[in-house]
């Protein structure tokens, strides 16, 4: 069976670090920066498979855990303006599942010397997987129609 | 992001068994039209209060449905476990960027300068 549920979330998160725009805006820039803190945990190892940091470009991370990739995050970049916004569509695959997609946007504000990062995320969780492991969680809506079938027939 | 999606092979069994009884199917098919009390799903069945119960405990261990109890009512819904599961994958995406943007500030403390 093929479940079609989805879940949405927006959340802005906010940084001030001590350094100019200018410089924060090259670590989201330069892939290999971006490679070490883009890695969410000491235990994940991020390997650029791609990284075109333009409007319309493409960036492929694998995620490695112990080796073995658990996820495959693609960017692509959808505005950029030097020193000051990223805007950019982010996808997140497990194998040929596509587990998530979230519009990024990261604004670098100038602020006492330093710069405070805006990071909105505009996040979509969907569930595309038709096999086996989507089934429990699948019996409420599968069941709800066979038993509306049911009880019409 | 660490695999998630993989079921817990008891909550299988417990479903299964739970779906292997007319009543407790009939149960689920009346909620998918919206939440019930369990008076309410008892006056539709020719057994006592304890024994529709029952078969709601059994629905509720296997997870496919919950139920929240308001005074002396007990209400019972289908549990949208999936979306609960989405919901927390976005926690955790979210919660991932939250590390992400620290150690960006530890990449930019390390360098120093404030060029």
């Amino acid at each position: 069976m093929t479940h079609q549920t989805m879940a949405h979330r927006t959340e802005t998160l906010e940084r001030t670090y001590a350094a100019s725009p200018a410089r924060v805006f090259r670590a989201w820039e330069d892939p290999e920066v971006r490679r070490i803190w883009g890695s969410p945990s000491d235990d994940v190892e991020i390997f650029n498979e791609a990284a075109d940091f333009r409007v319309g470009g493409e960036d492929v991370q694998l995620c490695m855990v112990g080796g073995e990739a658990v996820a495959r995050v693609v960017g692509r970049y959808l505005d950029i303006v030097p020193d000051a916004r990223i805007v950019y569509s982010e996808s997140i695959s497990e194998g040929s599942v596509l587990l998530g997609v979230s519009l990024v946007s990261a604004e670098f504000i100038a602020a006492g010397g330093g710069t405070r990062l805006v990071l909105t995320l505009q996040t979509a969780a969907l569930d595309g997987s038709d096999l086996l492991d989507g089934v429990v969680a699948g019996w409420s809506s599968a069941l709800a129609r066979l038993g509306g079938k049911m009880v019409a027939a | 992001m660490a695999n998630h999606r993989t079921p817990d092979p008891d909550l299988l069994d417990r479903g299964f068994n739970a779906l292997a009884d007319a009543t407790r199917r009939d149960i689920i098919a009346r909620l998918s039209d919206g939440e019930a009390s369990v008076t309410d799903l008892a006056a539709g069945y020719d057994m006592t209060l304890p024994s529709l119960l029952q078969h709601v405990r059994v629905l509720e261990a296997a997870g496919l449905i919950s139920t929240v109890k308001t005074g002396r009512v007990r209400t019972c819904r289908l549990e949208t476990q999936r979306l609960a599961e989405l919901d927390r994958w976005i926690t955790r995406y979210h919660a991932a960027w939250q590390r992400r943007l620290d150690r960006l500030g530890e990449i930019l403390n390390r360098k120093g300068d404030t060029q």
